[in-house]
């Protein structure tokens, strides 16, 4: 767990670096899958471009916000490079909200975007699993199965690798069904609902200490609404 | 399919996977396995140090105080580069229990001490001369700093650096709540 490499004096950790590989894949990607929708690859790629620095800068700003008792008596500790002074969700958001500036600047906030962005969001998830398993911070319940994997001192159930191959059939399945005269948005919304059922089981093999909500796992009830509303969202989308 | 299948079907996965929550709810106790690593809220691996004042120490009688635990070596670069931040926590929150320990990788007591002289850093430091906290601590890279709260939990971890002091201070704070 937890490897980190050293390039010239800057010491990077595998976690960030399986995110920063999952979201250049995804940018590339996104070059090619907007052509699916006949949309310009390059403006959905550029905007993507921008959107994984915006995560970027939100997620340092977030962070220094949510410490600023330490970072006003030394502001130029912000501009430290070191991936530890970042706050992931704060970055989430920001990165989410540029790619939407950026889209509309571009007259691209439609279905047919998101759809192209799907499989590049697929790529960029299998990156985050991939940094989760490295971090170590999410670990599967102890498990007997040939395929478990030692973690902190025990087998464990590989969810990281679960996630993983789930998200793989997924994207095989969006390439496979990219070619269907399917309606707007209607891939988009596939992935988020096989993505949503996916969580949902793979989340239920977990032992770390996750946020709850009612006792349940947070993690699990986002999965299952958001799993349900893209259901409701292809049946609309399936008579519009 | 019609609207109204897709609305059943809406409602049979969230009713569905809400069950499924339910059926795989984490039970209490379980999720934390008791047995030292180097895992975020686990115990802290326990190690001997010899320091080299002369004395040994060890993380045990270090309980009741937050510890933070740095990998060090006077080769690495970033390491050098966040000694004096070290020194300066260490200065400024001792008095609230707050304990700096640089864990030396293998070099000898000399060279160490020539170094700390030239940068006028006294926190205390560790020697590791067989590597042993270095195994247990699965230090894969220097420098790694681990922050030990006065349980003696790991509640946080910095791999690579060189850390800012506003960063150091930002992760120690939490550990200082009463």
């Amino acid at each position: 767990m937890q490897p980190f490499i050293q390039i010239f004096g800057l010491a990077i950790s595998a976690a960030p670096a399986a995110v920063w590989l999952g979201a250049v894949v995804a940018i590339w990607l996104a070059g090619r899958t907007a052509a699916w929708r006949g949309l310009d690859g390059r403006v959905l790629g550029d905007a993507l471009t921008v959107a994984g620095f915006g995560a970027l800068l939100g997620a340092r700003l977030g962070y220094v916000a949510l410490h600023a008792s330490v970072y006003v008596r030394d502001p130029l500790a912000a501009l430290a490079l070191s991936t530890s002074a970042l706050d992931g969700a704060i970055g989430a958001l920001a990165g989410v909200g540029v790619l939407a500036w950026r889209l509309r600047r571009a007259g691209m906030l439609r279905w047919a975007a998101a759809d192209a962005l799907a499989p590049p969001a697929l790529v960029l998830a299998m990156g985050l699993a991939l940094a989760s398993y490295f971090d170590g911070a999410v670990f599967g319940a102890v498990a007997e199965v040939p395929w478990a994997v030692a973690v902190w001192g025990a087998a464990r159930h590989p969810v990281q690798f679960y996630e993983m191959a789930g998200l793989l059939i997924i994207l095989a399945a969006a390439v496979v069904l990219r070619k269907r005269a399917l309606p707007d948005g209607a891939l988009a919304l596939g992935a988020v609902l096989a993505y949503g059922l996916l969580r949902l089981i793979v989340d239920g093999f977990r032992a770390d200490e996750a946020a709850l909500l009612a006792g349940l796992r947070a993690s699990q009830i986002v999965a299952a609404i958001s799993a349900a509303l893209a259901a409701w969202g292809l049946g609309a989308a399936d008579h519009r | 399919m019609n609207r109204n299948a897709w609305r059943v079907l809406s409602a049979l996965i969230l009713a569905g996977g809400l069950g499924w929550a339910y059926a795989t709810r984490p039970q209490s106790g379980a999720a934390a396995p008791a047995v030292a690593s180097t895992r975020v809220g686990a115990p802290a691996p326990e190690i001997a140090l010899p320091m080299l004042s002369g004395e040994t120490r060890t993380l045990a009688d270090l309980r009741g105080q937050v510890v933070i635990l740095n990998f060090w070596a006077t080769w690495c670069g970033p390491c050098r580069a966040e000694m004096p931040a070290l020194a300066e926590i260490q200065t400024q929150y001792a008095s609230r229990g707050v304990i700096v320990i640089g864990v030396n990788q293998r070099e000898d007591a000399g060279s160490i001490r020539r170094y700390l002289d030239s940068i006028g850093v006294d926190f205390p430091i560790a020697l590791d001369p067989t590597g042993e906290s270095n195994r247990q601590y699965r230090v894969l890279g220097l420098p790694t700093t681990y922050l030990i709260d006065r349980q003696g939990l790991i509640r946080d971890a910095v791999f690579g650096g060189p850390m800012a002091r506003a960063l150091i201070e930002s992760k120690l704070a939490p550990l200082l709540e009463p």
